[in-house]
């Protein structure tokens, strides 16, 4: 049951009761790869979906408010690093996903002035969903445009 | 015509509106110089009012003033670059080619903060231009490259209310009482800079004559690359100017 998560969890010192005090987390990008909390790092865009999620009122945590400050990391390309998010209460998939292609979707089509010299931005994300006995994975690195035709389907199918 | 429409409606944003209409028709005339004069003027009444205002004034008050400073910025940098391009030859100045690239992205910068807060014609307007400017761009030197460094931060504090970023509610970006939440990071290191075609800072441009190829003896070829990497930037500079 969940032993791969459980073992990284006591890993960085992290209680497994956070998987019943919140619905989803969002932890580093790194979280599965890092040997040490040393090694641990957050990144912009995570931190910004973490305010939209606590903004609709989602019981939502990054690793600051679970365990202790690391580093944060910024890299200046257009691409977009949304960490490792851990759905912890598949009931609020559907609304999770609403706001993360709302996040997306505002990132890259918000500019007024919107430049045509550049071209598409890539996504890069991890989702754990918890379900019974086991998380389910879904990992992306690719352009923004297909990851937002993807969430639109799965957000018509649970319609 | 309404010049520009926010949710607030002082005398603040009807001196403006009176101000970039004139100057609007103006800048339509080519009377540039003027323009620039005008507009630097302004900016300065902009930068004394809202000093004024810092400690005692109203929210809305100190957010008005702080936005048409900046729309009155973007308008300035806007004319320096029609005026950069006046010359036939511009495309040819590696100096001139770059500092108006640079003041286009200025100018789309603040555009993209004030339209947060600010609609009307003058807005669409100077985006028309700044689109047809960045059409020019494309055609001569195309997509471009860019730098893009990855920076690792000790920290990140909001300098809103002080508190870790990551923990408090303000976005970056926004105005609060007239400050724009801008977090504060303490860089510890510069971990690598990379090249890519779609950068957070497209100053950072890579032009084509920064490039040095050399053929070393054995057939290896050296590149080298002379170019910036990180730009500071402020929205608000005009107070500080």
């Amino acid at each position: 049951m969940f032993q791969n998560e459980i073992e990284k969890l006591t890993k960085f010192g992290l209680s497994l009761d956070i998987l019943n005090e919140y619905d989803l987390v969002i932890l580093p990008e790194n979280f599965d790869e890092a040997e040490s909390i040393e090694e641990l790092y957050d990144t912009d865009d995570s931190i910004y979906l973490v305010k939209d999620l606590k903004d609709k009122n989602i019981k939502c945590a990054s690793f600051i408010d679970l365990k202790s400050e690391i580093p944060f990391k910024e890299r200046r390309g257009g691409d977009i690093w949304l960490g490792t998010s851990w759905v912890l209460n598949n009931l609020l998939l559907p609304l999770y996903l609403n706001i993360l292609s709302n996040y997306i979707f505002e990132y890259i089509g918000n500019k007024k002035s919107k430049s045509v010299n550049f071209e598409k931005q890539n996504v890069h994300l991890k989702i754990k969903i918890k379900e019974e006995k086991t998380f389910s994975k879904f990992e992306y690195d690719g352009d923004s445009e297909t990851l937002l035709k993807i969430l639109k389907l799965n957000d018509d199918s649970s319609n | 015509m309404t010049i520009v429409q926010t949710k607030y409606n002082n005398e603040v944003i009807l001196e403006a509106n009176q101000t970039l209409h004139e100057l609007h028709c103006l800048f339509v005339k080519q009377e540039f110089e003027f323009v620039k004069a005008k507009l630097l003027e302004e900016i300065k009444i902009y930068r004394d009012k809202f000093l004024a205002l810092n400690q005692v004034g109203n929210e809305e008050a100190k957010n008005s003033i702080l936005l048409m400073g900046i729309l009155h910025k973007a308008f300035y940098e806007l004319v320096e670059v029609i005026m950069f391009m006046k010359d036939e030859k511009w495309l040819l100045d590696k100096i001139i080619v770059k500092l108006t690239w640079h003041k286009l992205w200025n100018c789309r910068e603040r555009i993209d903060f004030v339209s947060y807060y600010i609609d009307g014609e003058f807005i669409n307007w100077v985006c028309t231009i700044i689109k047809i400017i960045d059409e020019e761009f494309l055609e001569y030197f195309g997509h471009g490259k860019y730098s893009s460094p990855t920076i690792v931060c000790k920290s990140i504090i909001c300098n809103i209310c002080r508190d870790d970023f990551r923990k408090c509610s303000h976005r970056a970006g926004k105005i609060y009482n007239g400050s724009i939440c801008s977090p504060v990071k303490d860089i510890s290191k510069v971990e690598d800079v990379s090249i890519v075609h779609n950068p957070q800072d497209p100053r950072c441009r890579i032009w084509p004559w920064e490039l040095d190829e050399n053929r070393g003896q054995n057939g290896d070829i050296d590149i080298q690359i002379r170019t910036t990497v990180m730009v500071a930037f402020r929205l608000d500079d005009f107070l500080t100017d």
